[in-house]
């Protein structure tokens, strides 16, 4: 398995507000390596804190997440921040993007950040992978909201992680062009065997996942 | 592949770098900001540095050794031997000095000088270089003199020419081209003549009682030890009945005390300015700081999610702070570098002979340490919130921004940049109650911007509630009545300019232009008179008579030295240094009056005051630390003498009548030794204002019959005043506008900023049916409320602090009403700023 997660639970308490509020109660779920997996639910009921903890980025209250056999929260926060950086790709619904870079900027970020070799050369291989070689020089307000996206996509692709999370990554595309970028999407999980785990409320989107979970 | 933080910083400053320039708008504003005020900081170190270059490095020099002792009488030998065994000399020359009238023998022409009779080994330290490369030891020989360069021009001579001195005929040899001993401001009203020592007696002119002053220069075998020195020196000189008593003492630490007092006065006023303009500028600078790290939150988070560390993420932030920062200290070094070039060039004036104005490496750290302080102090706020960010907020949010801080978190960053501007402040001005006085003030105004402007606005937005028509004023003020950062940095900064603007003027028109006005030529005397000997005075004024002209205020002139006041030894360094000169009148002339105390009895009644009264100036009182009822003890030729102040006069120096600092009565000091000073007005047509020397006018006469007392011509001396004081106009103007104007540059910026980031707000006015003009309306309302209130209030409190310094420290009676120009000034701000922000708000939303 390359996701296990058991027996999670998470609560937040806002304050001045006496009430909990119980957002995840004894999750469990498991994912294989280049299994796809939509997770789908109405608005409030937990997503993107599932995906917070799945990420490594908010720890449960109860519970465990293994990742490629690790248990991430038995990890120092700097061991953390490596592994998650390594292993785990995160793709946005607002792409997020720095709109001072450039295109190959933009997806040579996470190899920069991690001091690895030959940055600029792998970065134009991921843009390229995604159609956007010409596309390299180009700041993100010159370029269309799927290309954008796709570039998100090549800045996740290009540390090679074993686990993607997306977060409602069609959010801000239209039909059309949230077709093209999922199936390119797609594609490129399944030649590079990555899995994914999908937050979504777009049937079309999730249907193309292997699995489906509704929270 | 961990990497150091090195590592780390050279991965991600191309980042870093691209984002500054990506953003140059928020950039440019933020660096011509925050150059502003480095600009203003390093022209402030750097004149500070130069004065202590200046000093330190021509102090010595200055005196040409590190104690000189002086007295009015010769030394006696007895006398010599007690001060030599009080100090550890290495060398030692002796001096002679008097001001006296020369005349080329065949010349009917005279000129004012100060003769200085010295050995041919004179001075210990530095050279005196003459023109034609001759040793000065060859030329100090018998009957022969050298001159400065003004003697020659003035009286248009050539060595060999024989000159007339006293009773004394020497020969010009040499003109002197650099002297050490006159260092700072040039040769002053008297240009100097060398003789030698031992020509000085046969002159004639070295009477008991003159103002001639006997000089001993030591140099130490320990220059380092000068103070010790002269506390031993000193000591023997309070001695009880030592025959010591009698003699000033002048060490090379101090010799520059006049120049150092003078440029230390113009020092303050820079670095009061500067330190206004800085302390603003560093505030909107800190403000568009924080705009720039608020709208870099996604990056930061993002940053966190690609696996750098919280401690990496820091590090970014703090670099692009301090590359900011760094930016603008290197555009305001090289600006400082031009500015302070001009200054030196249009300063040349007030400025001290061989006195070099320049930015010099103790500066340029010291304004980097600023800049380096300043860019931590601004990523502060940030660098906490950045600790409380949490990657997951992109997930969770469209547009992450920086988590908000607790109240007391939100403190201590302003806390501890309060703490270092104190420490700068405290560091420019060498004096803790400035600094807590400048501190103090900010505060003030920061309160009053946090709490009386917005209960202002607030209480007369209630007050249009039911006016309709102006509901875009209404607005306004409701704007106002939330307490922003953006409208207190606007209100104080307006109110300094304010407060600068009525300040500034209406000191300068009461006060120095005052004290400079060119009198009436016909109430200048035509020539002022000193070391007339008492037994000519008679014969002076029938002379005078007999040339249709007039000897007035006839003043006796004693030399004395201040030993105590109220019984305590006087140990100022000026009663040190010099003699005080004392005089005594029977009534006051028309260039003084009394301004606290009754007037004094014309004569000493011993039956109604045992103690004889006293009449002190006043500024010279303040200045002194003496006041009304103080016993002052002299010693006067060797008696001591008692004196009660009675009370204070101002004078008015520049009517250039004979005036006192100390005035005893009538019947206490006539037996003593004394000359006497007056003025003479006459029949001299056209007295010249330029330095050219006279025909044979009436100073001639004057001085080819009474060759042993000295003559200033009075219109070439105040013309020469007068062109000092006008020389450091400029510089004074161009500083107080430069103020004015940085202040109102930094408000435009920060108010066009924040139109910009008021968008949001212009588009919803838009969207819910707001014209162009009503917008246009609202906005100028807004600011020229505030500014208006600011800069009236400002003017208002800039009148009232001019009118207290006029009042309490000149004893001058100030007008109330603001300057014309101030007020002129405060109305042309508003109409710019009106018109600026009308403009400006009606752009596109």
């Amino acid at each position: 398995m390359i996701l296990t997660a058991k027996g999670l639970y998470k609560s937040y308490q806002e304050s001045g507000d006496a009430k909990k509020v119980d957002v995840l109660k004894d999750f469990q779920m498991e994912l294989d390596k280049g299994q796809t997996l939509a997770i789908m639910g109405p608005s409030g009921c937990g997503k993107s804190t599932l995906i917070s903890i799945l990420g490594g980025l908010d720890r449960p209250d109860q519970g465990r997440v293994e990742i490629a056999g690790q248990n991430i929260y038995e990890l120092s926060t700097n061991d953390l921040t490596d592994f998650r950086a390594k292993n785990i790709g995160i793709v946005f619904q607002q792409f997020h993007l720095l709109p001072h870079l450039k295109a190959v900027d933009n997806v040579r970020l996470p190899l920069d950040l991690q001091g690895i070799d030959q940055a600029k050369e792998r970065a134009l291989q991921a843009l390229d992978s995604v159609g956007l070689a010409d596309r390299a020089n180009h700041f993100p307000h010159q370029m269309s909201r799927g290309e954008c996206q796709r570039t998100a996509i090549a800045r996740v692709l290009v540390m090679q992680p074993q686990l993607i999370l997306a977060d409602e990554p069609t959010g801000s595309l239209d039909r059309k062009t949230a077709d093209e970028v999922m199936d390119l999407f797609f594609n490129k999980l399944k030649e590079s065997h990555i899995s994914l785990v999908l937050v979504t409320h777009d049937e079309e989107v999730a249907r193309l996942c292997e699995r489906r979970l509704d929270l | 592949m961990k990497r150091g933080f090195l590592g780390f910083s050279l991965s991600l400053l191309p980042i870093a770098l691209k984002d500054i320039v990506f953003s140059k708008r928020d950039i440019l504003a933020s660096l011509a900001v925050l150059s502003l005020g480095l600009t203003a900081l390093l022209l402030s170190f750097g004149f500070k540095e130069s004065i202590e270059s200046y000093i330190d490095a021509n102090a010595r020099r200055a005196l040409t050794a590190d104690i000189r002792v002086t007295r009015t009488q010769d030394f006696s030998s007895e006398l010599l031997a007690e001060i030599e065994e009080n100090l550890s000399w290495d060398q030692r020359q002796a001096e002679i000095e008097f001001l006296a009238n020369i005349r080329p023998l065949d010349g009917e022409s005279s000129l004012l000088v100060s003769v200085h009779a010295v050995g041919k080994d004179f001075p210990i330290l530095g050279e005196i270089e003459l023109e034609s490369g001759t040793a000065f030891a060859e030329v100090i020989e018998k009957n022969t003199l050298a001159v400065h360069p003004e003697v020659r021009d003035l009286l248009g001579l050539s060595p060999g020419d024989k000159i007339l001195l006293g009773n004394l005929e020497l020969s010009l040899k040499d003109v002197v081209q650099s002297d050490p001993g006159i260092i700072g401001f040039g040769a002053g009203f008297t240009p100097r003549i060398y003789i030698p020592y031992d020509q000085a007696l046969k002159t004639g002119l070295i009477q008991f009682g003159s103002q001639v002053q006997f000089h001993r220069y030591y140099t130490l075998r320990d220059p380092s030890r000068v103070t010790e020195e002269v506390k031993r020196l000193v000591s023997l000189q309070r001695q009880e009945g030592s025959s010591t008593l009698s003699f000033s003492i002048r060490s090379a630490d101090r010799a520059l005390a006049n120049i150092e007092q003078g440029l230390g006065f113009f020092q303050n006023l820079l670095s009061l300015l500067s330190l206004t303009i800085a302390v603003f500028s560093f505030m909107i600078g800190f403000y568009l700081v924080q705009i720039f790290a608020q709208a870099r939150a996604q990056q930061w988070a993002l940053y966190l999610i690609f696996g750098a560390r919280p401690a990496q993420v820091q590090w970014l932030g703090w670099l692009q702070s301090g590359l900011l920062l760094l930016s603008s200290w290197v555009l305001a070094g090289l600006a400082s570098f031009f500015l302070l070039g001009w200054i030196q060039a249009s300063g040349a004036g007030f400025l001290p002979t061989e006195f070099n104005l320049q930015l010099g490496a103790q500066s340029l750290l010291s304004g980097l340490v600023v800049a380096l302080v300043a860019a931590s102090l601004f990523h502060l706020p940030t660098a906490l919130k950045l600790a409380k960010m949490r990657a997951k907020d992109l997930l969770e949010q469209d547009n992450p921004s920086l988590p908000e801080l607790r109240p007391w978190s939100r403190v201590w960053p302003y806390l501890l940049a309060s703490l270092s501007f104190f420490a700068l402040t405290t560091y420019l001005f060498k004096n803790y109650l400035v600094a807590l006085l400048f501190a103090g003030v900010l505060i003030l105004n920061a309160l009053m911007a946090l709490s009386l402007v917005p209960w202002m606005f607030r209480w007369a937005a209630r007050s249009l509630e039911e006016k309709p028509s102006w509901s875009m004023v209404r607005l306004a003020f409701l704007s106002l009545s939330r307490a922003r950062f953006v409208t207190t940095l606007c209100f104080m900064a307006l109110l300094k300019a304010g407060f600068i603007v009525g300040f500034i003027p209406h000191l300068y028109e009461n006060a120095v232009l005052k004290e400079l006005a060119t009198p009436d030529p016909s109430e200048l005397p035509d020539y002022f008179l000193i070391n007339i000997p008492e037994q000519e005075t008679a014969r002076l004024e029938e002379f005078l008579k007999a040339h249709q002209a007039e000897l007035r205020h006839l003043s006796p002139f004693i030399l004395g030295r201040l030993l105590s006041i109220n019984g305590e030894p006087s140990d100022q360094d000026i009663f040190r240094r010099f003699p005080t000169r004392v005089s005594y009148r029977g009534q006051l002339i028309e260039s003084e009056r009394v301004i606290q105390g009754p007037e004094l009895p014309a004569k000493h009644d011993p039956e109604r005051s045992p103690i004889p009264l006293v009449s002190v100036e006043a500024q010279y009182a303040r200045r002194s630390g003496m006041k009304i009822g103080d016993i002052l003890e002299f010693e006067i030729s060797g008696f001591r003498i008692q004196g009660l102040i009675a009370n204070l006069r101002q004078v008015s120096w520049n009517s250039f009548q004979p005036n006192f600092f100390i005035q005893f009565q009538q019947g206490v000091l006539e037996d003593f030794p004394k000359t006497f000073i007056a003025v003479v007005y006459g029949s001299q047509p056209q007295v010249s204002a330029d330095l050219q020397p006279h025909g044979p006018s009436l100073a001639y006469l004057i001085h080819q019959n009474f060759p042993n007392l000295s003559l200033i011509n009075v219109s070439q001396a105040f013309s020469r005043l007068a062109e000092v004081t006008r020389s450091l106009g400029p510089p004074l103007q161009v500083l107080s506008l430069a103020t004015v104007g940085s202040a109102f540059f930094l408000v435009l910026a920060l108010i066009f900023h924040n139109l910009l980031q008021r968008r949001d707000e212009r588009s919803l006015l838009d969207l819910l049916g707001a014209s162009r003009s009503k917008l246009r309306k609202i906005f100028s309302w807004e600011y020229l409320s505030l500014g208006g209130f600011a800069l009236s209030l400002g003017l208002i409190t800039g009148t009232a602090g001019s009118y207290f310094v006029g009042h309490r420290y000149l004893q001058a009676d100030f007008p109330w009403t603001p300057s014309l120009l101030g007020v002129a000034v405060a109305a042309l701000l508003m109409v710019f700023l009106g018109l600026l922000v009308a403009v400006r708000s009606s752009c596109e939303p």
